[in-house]
């Protein structure tokens, strides 16, 4: 009897298990693996299938599966098996252009949704991308073409939008005509051991997270030619909330890890750590807040960045306010290594960051508020930033005297760069309306002398400066300058 | 003058532009046979729509599609040598709400629209059909599969256009659709020229279906059906097909010929048929049907050659669906016709043959069969001259011509409406019940061997004449060939 009711026990339980995670194969549903035949509607049809029937994995093996844009719904995981490539279709028609964000793949208002497996997803976007310009030039499509590339209708390769229980892992995404990967919205969203390979077009992002709450990114992988980890937040309702980076390495032809560029609502509550950035045009991180966010609570562990064009850039901006007031405090930057670039960081790769127009000197990490909005309570603990050095006067110059630090223009409304002042006054840091600012621990070396000094700080409240070092192949040179600054405290 | 000059410009640009042509390939649409392109013709179509219309020009090639809709003002042309191939994916072919049927084509609710060209519209139906079947039997589509075939609806059309105005199809070839193969349904102003149609590649494969539309003309064109081959319904109580011309076009149907209805709900009214060639079909030549409360009237058929079909005429009301509505025939002229009908079936070795009966019997004579209290009025038949197999044997099948025999052939008021519905009748030429106003001029009926039967049965039938009658049965010197029954005012010269 007993015996009886354990076996009814298990097979309930074992029934009820399989039933819920049950598989599709894609062929069942007509789906063809050859690469050529445009699957559309019959993935589509399989989705739907499979969430009606309460959920499940649709499984792709070992083969080239064309698509169009399709929905995936809730409870479906899309699961593709070593070898098997979802192939974004290169015909711009075959994508939701009536969406806002066309895409690949979209779910809106989805629970539950997945995509795993050790295969791929190509979005082919460059083919797409070309297509578009040809169709807008032949006035099929209409298109302001901003920077001679379509501004409208290039198609992302996920976007997903209030989504929950969004998990991604160890796929491979590569080739979307724009942004990649993006969760809009989304909450409990979990990204491991993905390779995100966008270096297709122009805007070629990495992992965009925008306004999303509970985010684990971790054991991933991502070269792109626009920002590798990118938070953004779309709705000044909204902000990125409880995210953790873990594990990662980025390339990027524009930053590594970036907070923005909008930010409507803001970011809070971040951990940042054991990260790697390399061979990346800008910063190796950017925070930034040009549209009236928020920045609270972030922590930067662990970063490990080498032929990067920038260390650390902090910005308060005043570009889309509406209204808004931008604000950044408590951002905790520790153990961290960086070698900055003595040429252009993402040489030779496909959608190389644009050269500036005029030739200067190496730019420092930077921490940049606006008059009056200062960044509060920044701590880099522990860093090490190793610069080539070997700037010159005669090429580019900008000087200690109060008319010359003074004249560094404040461009609230400019787009926030490292490099958007040009020429700064220091080689190592340069920290501009901020206070409460604590340094310690830091090692600045320059490989060549330098014509600046390591450190200016103008316009700074507050300071606590221990243990800083200064490598420089000169001797007895003052390494910091400060400018409108009061209440700093040095020591060793 | 300059200023006419520039009057004279205008108008001319002002023509070009209205008669602007697009290639689709400039859309980016493939030629491959493999591209499914139906996002790009559908931009292409919606783009010549909002450009104020001109002709989407398909060059040679194939340029693969699901489901895509016209819009008014445009044409789609094929050239010679371009083809649009149906997808065989089921799933890429929309059921219409508002239809209620898969399509290639549609188009619902526009105006000024064509498909025009030597190039094809091949729909790849029985692959289509069976990527279905295959999908109905893994539980992913939902259908009964009764006669295990999809429903008619779950397959589709190669064209639909539902409530259009001034359409044009000419000149091009529509082959192997999943279902029926092009359906105009409440249309107005509908001109088939010299298209030629291949539609056998699955069950209910019609050549040309006209639903309650207003002013059609079909002419110069031809028909290779599974199913009916020319097919005029009436779906709709409201609405009727009326003012309609067919003229010399060739029919070879698995079913029949010319055929109003089945579905007969309004009805058929002002039809002039000319010169029309029917051969190897199975059931009728021409069969008109109302059974479903549809009125026929003011039909006139000139000239027809029927070689090798089951049966030549069928004229037939009935009371299947008519809910109340009373359905009538009059007014039916049919002229110069010569047929020939086979002892052997005539589809033997088509694709998707008619059926064959459970039990052997005899040949079917041409028919008009009314209701007892709704009679068929004024049917003349002029100019006829039907040759039959003769053979008919009282060992294999009987009807006699005993009151008790001939009133034993069934009414089957709500039964489907066709030739050999009453299976064995008692006259081998011509069968005539419950009809008034019935005249036979200059009709010559032939048997090529002795038949049992005498060559024409009338029953219940009021004020019916024949006016140089002649029959050729061998063996049947002094044979009464024209047998009534509860007639009157039979006149014969």
């Amino acid at each position: 009897m007993t015996k009886n009711l354990l076996i009814l026990l298990f097979l309930t339980l074992f029934t009820g298990l399989t039933t819920y995670a049950e598989d599709y194969k894609a062929s069942l549903f007509g789906i063809k693996s050859n690469g050529t035949t445009l699957n559309t509607n019959s993935i589509q049809k399989a989705i739907d299938f499979i969430h009606e029937k309460g959920g499940g994995r649709l499984v792709f093996f070992v083969g080239r599966y064309l698509t169009g844009n399709i929905q995936l719904k809730s409870n479906v995981t899309i699961h593709l098996e070593e070898g098997a490539i979802l192939l974004g279709s290169t015909n711009i028609y075959d994508y939701n252009l009536a969406e806002r964000f066309p895409s690949l793949i979209c779910a809106t208002k989805a629970d539950h949704i997945a995509l795993t497996g050790k295969g791929v997803i190509d979005g082919q976007g460059r083919d797409v991308a070309y297509q578009v310009s040809d169709q807008v030039q032949k006035g099929i499509l209409k298109d302001p073409m901003v920077n001679d590339r379509s501004a409208l209708w290039r198609p992302k390769a996920i976007y997903f939008r209030e989504c929950t229980n969004v998990d991604i892992t160890g796929i491979v995404i590569k080739n979307a005509a724009e942004w990649v990967l993006v969760c809009d919205q989304c909450s409990y969203v979990k990204i491991d051991r993905i390779t995100v390979d966008s270096k297709a077009f122009w805007n070629n992002d990495g992992i965009d997270i925008v306004d999303c709450q509970h985010v684990i990114i971790s054991n991933s992988f991502i070269d792109s030619s626009d920002d590798a980890i990118c938070f953004k937040s779309h709705d000044p309702t909204k902000m990125c909330e409880d995210v953790e980076v873990r594990n990662c390495v980025a390339r990027s032809s524009a930053s590594g890890i970036k907070f923005g560029t909008l930010t409507s609502g803001g970011y809070k509550n971040f951990k940042i750590i054991n990260n790697k950035v390399y061979d990346t045009h800008r910063s190796a991180i950017t925070i930034a807040t040009p549209d009236g966010g928020v920045v609270e609570n972030i922590l930067v562990d662990s970063l490990y960045a080498y032929n990067v064009g920038n260390a650390i850039y902090l910005r308060i901006g005043a570009r889309w306010n509406k209204g808004r007031v931008g604000s950044m405090s408590n951002i905790r930057i520790q153990n961290m290594y960086c070698e900055i670039a003595e040429g252009k960081a993402d040489a030779g790769r496909e959608y190389e960051g644009p050269i500036e127009d005029l030739p200067r000197n190496i730019s420092p990490a930077s921490i940049v508020g606006l008059p009056g909005q200062y960044i509060s309570d920044v701590t880099l603990r522990n860093i090490h930033l190793v610069y080539p050095g070997n700037s010159n006067p005669a090429y580019a110059f900008r000087g200690l005297q109060p008319a010359e630090l003074d004249s560094i223009p404040e461009m609230p409304a400019a787009y926030p760069e490292f490099s958007q002042f040009k020429e700064l006054p220091a080689w190592g840091l340069y920290v501009r309306h901020a206070k409460n600012l604590t340094l310690e621990n830091i090692t600045f070396t320059a490989k060549l002398k330098e014509y600046r000094p390591a450190l200016v700080f103008d316009d700074v409240l507050g300071g606590r400066l221990t243990g800083l070092r200064y490598e420089e192949p000169v001797k007895k040179k003052k390494q910091v300058h400060l400018y409108k600054t009061k209440d700093i405290i040095q020591t060793k | 003058m300059k200023n006419i000059l520039i009057i004279l410009f205008s108008v001319i640009f002002g023509f070009s532009l209205s008669a602007k042509d697009f290639t689709v390939s400039d859309f980016g649409a493939k030629n491959d046979g493999l591209t499914i392109n139906t996002n790009t013709i559908q931009k292409a179509i919606d783009f010549v729509h909002e450009q104020g219309g001109g002709r989407l020009i398909f060059e040679t090639g194939s340029y693969v599609t699901g489901s895509i809709y016209l819009k008014s003002n445009v044409t789609l042309h094929l050239d010679q040598g371009a083809t649009i191939l149906g997808s065989t994916n089921p799933f890429d072919y929309i059921k219409d709400a508002k239809i209620g049927w898969m399509s290639m084509i549609f188009a619902v609710n526009q105006e000024n629209i064509g498909i025009t060209g030597k190039g094809t519209i091949n729909g790849r139906g029985f692959l289509t059909a069976y990527n279905m079947v295959n999908y109905i039997h893994r539980g992913i589509y939902t259908d009964p599969l009764k006669y295990d075939r999809p429903n008619e609806t779950n397959r589709p059309q190669n064209i639909y256009f539902r409530e259009c105005k001034n359409i044009r199809i000419v000149d091009i070839t529509l082959r192997d659709p999943g279902s029926w193969n092009q359906t105009y349904d409440q249309c107005q102003n509908l001109y088939v020229d010299h298209i030629y149609v291949d539609s056998k590649s699955y069950w209910n494969n019609d050549g040309i279906d006209i639903v309650d539309c207003d002013g059609v003309v079909i002419k110069n064109s031809y028909f290779d059906a599974a199913d009916d081959v020319i097919c005029f319904k009436s779906h709709s109580a409201e609405h009727m097909c009326q003012n309609v011309v067919v003229d010399n076009c060739v029919g070879r149907s698995s079913a029949n010929g010319l055929k109003f209805g089945t579905v007969s709900r309004g009805g058929f009214k002002n039809f002039k048929i000319t010169n029309l060639t029917i051969f190897d079909t199975f059931r009728s030549a021409i069969t008109l049907a109302a059974v479903d409360g549809g009125e026929i009237e003011n039909i006139v058929i000139d000239g027809v050659r029927s070689i090798n079909t089951g049966n030549v005429i069928y004229l037939r009301l009935g009371d299947r669906w008519a809910k109340g509505k009373k359905p009538y025939m009059k007014n039916v002229t049919i002229s110069n016709v010569y047929a020939e009908v086979p002892l052997t079936k005539p589809d033997a070795g088509y694709n998707y043959e008619g059926p064959v009966e459970d039990l052997p019997r005899n040949i079917s004579p041409a028919s008009i069969v009314g209701l007892v209290e709704n009679k068929i009025q004024g049917v003349h038949l002029k100019n006829i001259q039907i040759v039959y197999p003769g053979e008919g044997n009282p060992l294999y099948a009987k009807r006699g011509l005993s009151a008790e025999e001939l009133d034993g052939v069934p009414e089957m008021r709500d039964a489907y409406p066709e030739f050999s519905q009453f299976k064995e009748l008692p006259a081998w030429a011509f069968y005539v019940r419950h009809a008034e106003g019935v005249s036979f001029e200059n009709v010559t009926f032939t048997a090529k061997k002795k038949d049992y039967r005498p060559s024409v049965v009338l029953d219940d039938v009021k004020d019916v004449s024949f006016t140089g009658l002649v029959v050729h049965e061998p063996e049947s010197v002094g044979k009464q060939q024209v047998f009534s029954h509860k007639t009157s005012q039979l006149t014969i010269k």
